[in-house]
């Protein structure tokens, strides 16, 4: 019984792993650009394109788990309707998405 | 009372020479010594012996003749001193005004010896000054001596395309007035690199450099361009593929000679009937809020974005030349991004390294204190990235990038002087045609599409290389999608890893 938890765990942990890992390669190939490695966004694409601090954590709470899924999955406009950030549907499964916005909430804690 | 001290027999002063004196002997050894070391040096720079050492030239030609006739001073200064102290102790009051009687053999051989010495002098003189003329105007004088400040532009004058245009023909131009203008600017050039008070970096453009039209048009003569050029561009992804991602453009440099068609092209701004004027607002030039054309028929046309108001300073006005657009044509910078990719496109870097375009670029772009710094982290920093791999080749090639480009000392790299060519990691063109500049009467500057300067004619990898399209194709943007978000390539590219 004993060994076949420790196979569980060692399973569940490697599973995790994995997932962060992807988020955390995702992050840098299609977000780490404009949001940059740590997602304070001082880049120069974030700021030509205005991006907000994800490390701060005031304005993490603007913002739901379901809005930031919902802007990777299908884009995001400013308030003026000017496109600040593109679809990623084609790039990222739903999973993925979930895992970079459990990586991007992470950054404001 | 005592007895004053016994003077010099009278009787023996006439046996004396004005020229025996301590001031004369020390005058005649530096004036002798030099005079050796100059015919020794000359030899030496005549022969090529030292041609590789820049300090030859001063040595030779301000150094030992500055000591030359520094002694041969002091010769004559002591003479001058010994003959009034003679005259004063013989009594005589003030010398006797000198005399020369050529009916004495003594006189005569004197004035021979004089008027030999004095032309031998004058001779040497005459080489030392024109060998002085050439060596201040040579390459190694401009770049060496002052290495520590033109260091960096020295090596990247050597790797560049006007490697064999010597400095002077751009920097100082021909003739006594431009060569007295810069040896008087080089005075306080002299005091800035002695009393280590000049800025780092040395900050561009130089506001002082002759016209393009005395300078690139003797040999980049605007009647000869003309048509297009083809360029590939080879690219590599900062993925762990490093993946690559060419682009093969048709740069429609075109010409301004009405010979070979309408003007047309890039090159139209370099028409004879074309006048070009703008403002920048700042000093390297990169934000041009106004800009006025002049065309052939003269037709003035006015452009400014929408912060600037009113009229500019009529002193702050420039007119365009080829520097504004090619304003690093002998001193590029290249930046980590070009020559990562240039090193793995010459497979001097080992592409199938996992992201190995991202980490040399990481590397590259830290921020070390000295250049022998920066090349030991970079070779170990590489080395830790890749256990057990066998990389050597790969880490010389990236310490290679950073020698001929980084330079801690001076801080002087790629991101310190913008290049304007293009427009990947800078506005270049995009400074006056980005859709912003509008003319009085509401038009907007023409020319702000991508293929009004070039079109693509592949892109991609392999097989898709293959694929030409005449009349272009649109760029698709590699890895991620950007259209609609009205950006241009510089608005995130910048010569490095953007997430940093």
């Amino acid at each position: 019984m004993k060994t076949l938890l420790s196979i569980v765990s060692v399973l569940a942990f490697s599973a995790s792993a994995a997932i962060a890992a992807d988020a955390s390669a995702n992050w840098g190939t299609l977000c780490a650009s404009c949001h940059g490695k740590d997602g304070a966004g001082h880049t120069k694409a974030g700021k030509r394109l205005e991006v907000k601090d994800l490390t701060a954590a005031d304005y993490q709470k603007t913002f739901s788990d379901a809005d930031a899924f919902n802007s990777l999955k299908n884009g995001f406009k400013a308030a003026d309707g000017t496109e600040k950030m593109k679809s990623f549907a084609e790039k990222l499964s739903d999973d993925d998405i979930k895992a970079l916005v459990a990586y991007v909430r992470a950054m404001g804690k | 009372m005592t007895e004053p001290a016994p003077g010099p027999d009278p009787g023996d002063l006439g046996r004396h020479s004005s020229w025996r004196n301590w001031c004369s002997l020390a005058g005649a050894i530096v004036a002798t010594g030099s005079l050796f070391a100059f015919f020794f040096l000359f030899t030496l720079d005549m022969t090529g012996s030292g041609r590789s050492n820049p300090y030859l030239g001063i040595l030779s030609y301000v150094v030992a003749p500055a000591f030359l006739a520094s002694g041969l001073a002091l010769v004559f200064i002591g003479w001058w001193r010994q003959r009034r102290e003679l005259a004063r102790l013989r009594g005589l009051g003030e010398p006797a005004p000198l005399a020369i009687d050529l009916s004495r053999g003594r006189d005569r051989r004197i004035l021979a010896v004089f008027i030999t010495g004095s032309f031998v002098y004058l001779l040497l003189t005459a080489i030392g000054s024109y060998q002085t003329y050439i060596y201040t105007e040579s390459d190694s004088f401009c770049g060496m001596v002052c290495h520590s400040a033109m260091g960096p532009e020295l090596t990247e004058y050597r790797r560049n395309a006007h490697a064999r245009v010597a400095c002077v023909d751009c920097h100082v131009g021909q003739g006594a007035a431009n060569y007295i203008d810069a040896k008087i600017n080089g005075v306080h050039q002299l005091y800035a690199i002695t009393f280590n008070a000049f800025p780092r970096p040395i900050p561009t453009p130089i506001h002082n450099l002759r016209p393009a039209r005395e300078t690139c048009e003797k040999c980049h003569w605007p009647e000869r361009h003309s048509g297009n050029l083809e360029r590939t561009l080879p690219r590599f992804l900062a993925d762990e593929a490093n993946t690559p991602y060419t682009v093969r453009l048709l740069l429609m440099v075109g010409g301004s000679d009405k010979e070979h068609g309408k003007p047309s092209g890039i090159h139209w701004h370099t028409g004879k009937d074309t006048k070009v004027e703008y403002v920048a607002s700042d000093p390297q030039r990169q934000t041009i809020p106004w800009v006025r054309v002049t065309d052939s028929t003269g037709t003035v046309t006015t452009y400014r974005n929408k912060g600037f108001k009113g009229e500019p300073d009529p002193a702050a006005i420039r007119q365009m030349d080829c520097i504004d657009c090619h304003n690093r044509p002998a001193h590029r910078y290249s930046s980590p991004n070009d020559a990562v990719d240039e090193a793995l496109d010459l497979r001097r870097i080992d592409s199938t390294l996992p992201s190995i375009k991202r980490n040399a670029v990481d590397l590259l772009t830290q921020a070390y204190a000295t250049k022998a710094e920066g090349e030991s982290k970079i070779a170990s920093g590489l080395r830790a990235k890749y256990p057990g791999r066998q990389i050597d080749d790969s880490v010389q090639a990236v310490v290679a990038v950073y020698r001929a480009n980084f330079f801690p000392e001076m801080k002087a790299d790629w991101s310190k002087y913008p290049e304007n060519i293009g427009h990947m990691d800078n506005a270049g063109c995009f400074r006056c045609h980005d859709g912003k500049h509008v003319s009085d009467n509401g038009r907007p500057m023409p020319a702000t599409e991508c293929n009004s300067c070039h079109v693509i004619l592949a892109q991609g990898a392999g097989a898709e290389l293959a694929k030409m399209a005449p009349n272009g194709v649109a760029f698709k943007h590699p890895s991620t999608e950007i259209d609609g978000l009205g950006l241009i390539c510089s608005d995130c590219h910048n010569g490095k890893n953007q997430d940093n």
